[in-house]
């Protein structure tokens, strides 16, 4: 390769660099926990340089900021991908719940970088995980066209069906139990449903298999 | 010279000046920014004060946490208690939580403050979290089919209702809280009750009762009629701390598996030595694995008893369900699974701190000084302790732990 020529576009270099900065952070908080860690910690593991990383953030918070972005998109790609994939709104819940918690699954660093210091890392953190929150509400909040009394559900039932399902991801992952995340699919399913459309049909649906999550 | 008595009412009020100092200081200044120093300062004391009662800055973090959980845990109770429908005790646990917010903005703040520093603050509070989920779930006793709600339902929505309290305290929007209550009691009953008691709930007006406290005194004085529950004298009033020594660990975690056996093994070690008395050889011994096997499974010490205390969480939770699953009574039930979480907190308070202060500040000489609370056998905590369920007979052979109290009492 002749010098002075770059074999992959910048924009592909730039994008690689971040994903690897944000794996590295990830790999580093769930080791020693996000307070712990430091820009040497990540610049480290991420095999590159300090000027590398400040090129790309500003500070361990922001890369800490765009590692829960990343995450929140990816696993909302991911759920709007499985949940298109079938008609009713209840086999999209089913389906797309089936992919998120795959996503976490496949990914247990940066589901506890983002859920568990989210919870535990004070003020700053929180906004973000509020935000994250509020990705995945308008997901849910189109069960209500097809609930008898949709409009009349508790206002904030959304939040408080993700936020149960966060807490529930929380908990698991805290007690090291994230393998068996995915297991937990018909209750949450079930969990999420019945305000829509009650216990019965919940049931129903939670018995169902999902489509199989994309990714493997 | 002051006697004994004194001495003690001075030194449980100079440790409760400094604690609300630090509530103050840190809800202002943020974790990381509260010193000792400015602590003292609001407290008006100097700095021996502060010795005599904790070990350091996070030592009395913890502490304030320790307190403010075990209170927290007392109102809720109480509030659970002071009615008799399902839907009435969640709403007065719920109003309890939020009148004790609204207060107290101070506190609020310290709550959200002390989760950044660490996983001994997180653990505690995961603790309380297990109790509110377990009044939730009594809602099952409700239904003609009480198996038929998933397990997770109540975790969720007590995680979630935490959540939504927890980011609107953060925001500063304190008093958004009680207009809150009304959509969280309604998630809350749908699952148990239907969607009409759900609708119902929403219906109702919001507000945090005028004088909640006194409320539930008098309501709690005037209720003779009902008998006491069979469990009444298993809920000490204020919650009281059980005598050291107790891991609270049953036999059945000593299994085949490894990790596991680690964990009871550092349990057992906790309660022969205490903290800093226990050393690496004596969890292996105490589960019979080589030193090897240890590091295989735990960097540290404390790591392990990080790992100790989630299993006591899961071990809780699942106590519970099991009670439900064999159609015992709630009081029972949630009695048997608060006597487990006093236990191991009584056995362990400096525990976690001490997982802590050796994080923050790595090198630092271990002060074997403990908490100047007084943990004698008082008459409620050994009652509790006798109805304590599943109790590692080996703990009443054993003589109490030592406790040094030179570093307070001097």
């Amino acid at each position: 390769m002749p010098p002075g020529r770059h074999p992959l576009p910048r924009e592909f270099i730039t994008q690689h660099q971040r994903a690897r900065i944000i794996a590295a952070l990830a790999e580093e908080t769930v080791e020693k926990g996000y307070r712990a860690v430091t820009v040497a910690d990540i610049v480290r593991r991420a095999g590159i340089a300090r000027n590398t990383f400040y090129e790309n953030f500003s500070s361990k918070e922001d890369c800490f900021l765009a590692a829960s972005e990343f995450a929140v998109k990816e696993a909302l790609r991911r759920v709007v991908d499985a949940a298109s994939r079938v008609d009713s709104w209840p086999a999209r819940v089913n389906s797309g719940l089936a992919a998120f918690l795959h996503y976490v699954a496949t990914e247990p660093a940066l589901a506890r970088t983002c859920i568990v210091e989210a919870l535990s890392a004070g003020p700053a953190a929180v906004e973000r995980y509020e935000r994250s929150i509020q990705a995945f509400v308008p997901l849910f909040r189109m069960g209500r066209k097809v609930a008898p009394k949709g409009e009349d559900l508790p206002g904030t039932l959304e939040e408080t069906i993700v936020g149960g399902v966060f807490w529930i991801i929380y908990q698991r992952i805290v007690m090291g139990q994230v393998e068996e995340i995915e297991q937990l699919l018909p209750e949450l399913v079930e969990f999420s449903l019945t305000p829509y459309v009650g216990a019965e049909a919940a049931k129903r649906t939670a018995a169902e298999a999902p489509i199989k999550p994309n990714g493997k | 010279m002051l006697d004994t008595e004194t001495r003690e009412q001075t030194g449980s009020s100079e440790r409760a000046r400094i604690v609300a100092a630090l509530i103050e200081v840190a809800s202002e200044r943020g974790y990381g920014e509260t010193t000792i120093e400015l602590i003292l300062e609001r407290a008006g004391l100097d700095r021996p004060a502060f010795d005599r009662h904790f070990r350091g800055k996070y030592d009395c973090f913890l502490s304030a946490w320790q307190d403010q959980n075990e209170e927290c845990l007392g109102t809720m109770i109480r509030a659970y208690e002071s009615r008799e429908e399902w839907p009435d005790r969640l709403r007065a646990v719920a109003y309890g939580v939020i009148a004790g917010l609204s207060d107290d903005p101070g506190r609020a703040s310290f709550g959200v403050e002390v989760l950044a520093a660490g996983d001994a603050a997180r653990a505690r509070r995961d603790m309380t979290m297990r109790v509110i989920a377990s009044l939730i779930d009594a809602g099952r006793q409700e239904m003609d089919d009480p198996d038929s709600v998933p397990h997770t339902t109540a975790e969720a929505l007590a995680g979630s209702a935490y959540g939504q309290i927890y980011s609107r305290v953060v925001r500063g929007a304190v008093e958004e809280l009680p207009e809150l209550v009304p959509q969280l009691m309604s998630a809350a009953v749908m699952p148990y009750l239907g969607i009409e008691a759900a609708m119902a709930e929403l219906s109702r007006e919001s507000a945090v009762p005028e004088g909640y406290a006194r409320g539930v005194a008098k309501k709690r004085a005037g209720k003779s009629e009902k008998p006491p529950v069979d469990g009444a004298e298993g809920y000490p009033p204020e919650l009281a701390r059980l005598p050291p020594g107790r891991h609270g660990l049953p036999r059945e975690f000593v299994t085949h598996n490894q990790r596991e056996r680690l964990i009871a093994g550092i349990a057992e070690a906790i309660a022969e030595y205490g903290y800093s008395g226990t050393t690496i050889a004596h969890i292996t011994r105490a589960a019979a694995v080589s030193r090897r096997t240890f590091y295989e499974h735990f960097s540290s010490k404390d790591e392990c008893f990080v790992a100790a205390y989630d299993t006591v969480m899961k071990e809780l939770r699942e106590r519970v369900s099991a009670a439900f699953e064999e159609g015992e009574e709630w009081p029972q039930a949630i009695k048997a699974g608060i006597e487990a979480m006093l236990q191991f907190l009584a056995a362990e308070p400096n525990l976690a701190a001490s997982a802590w202060s050796r994080r923050s500040s790595p090198g630092r000489p271990w002060s074997s000084a403990t908490t100047p609370r007084s943990r004698a056998s008082s008459p409620t905590s050994r009652r509790a302790a006798r109805a304590a369920p599943r109790r590692s007979s080996r703990a009443s052979r054993r003589p109490p732990r030592k406790r040094s109290s030179a570093a307070w009492s001097r």
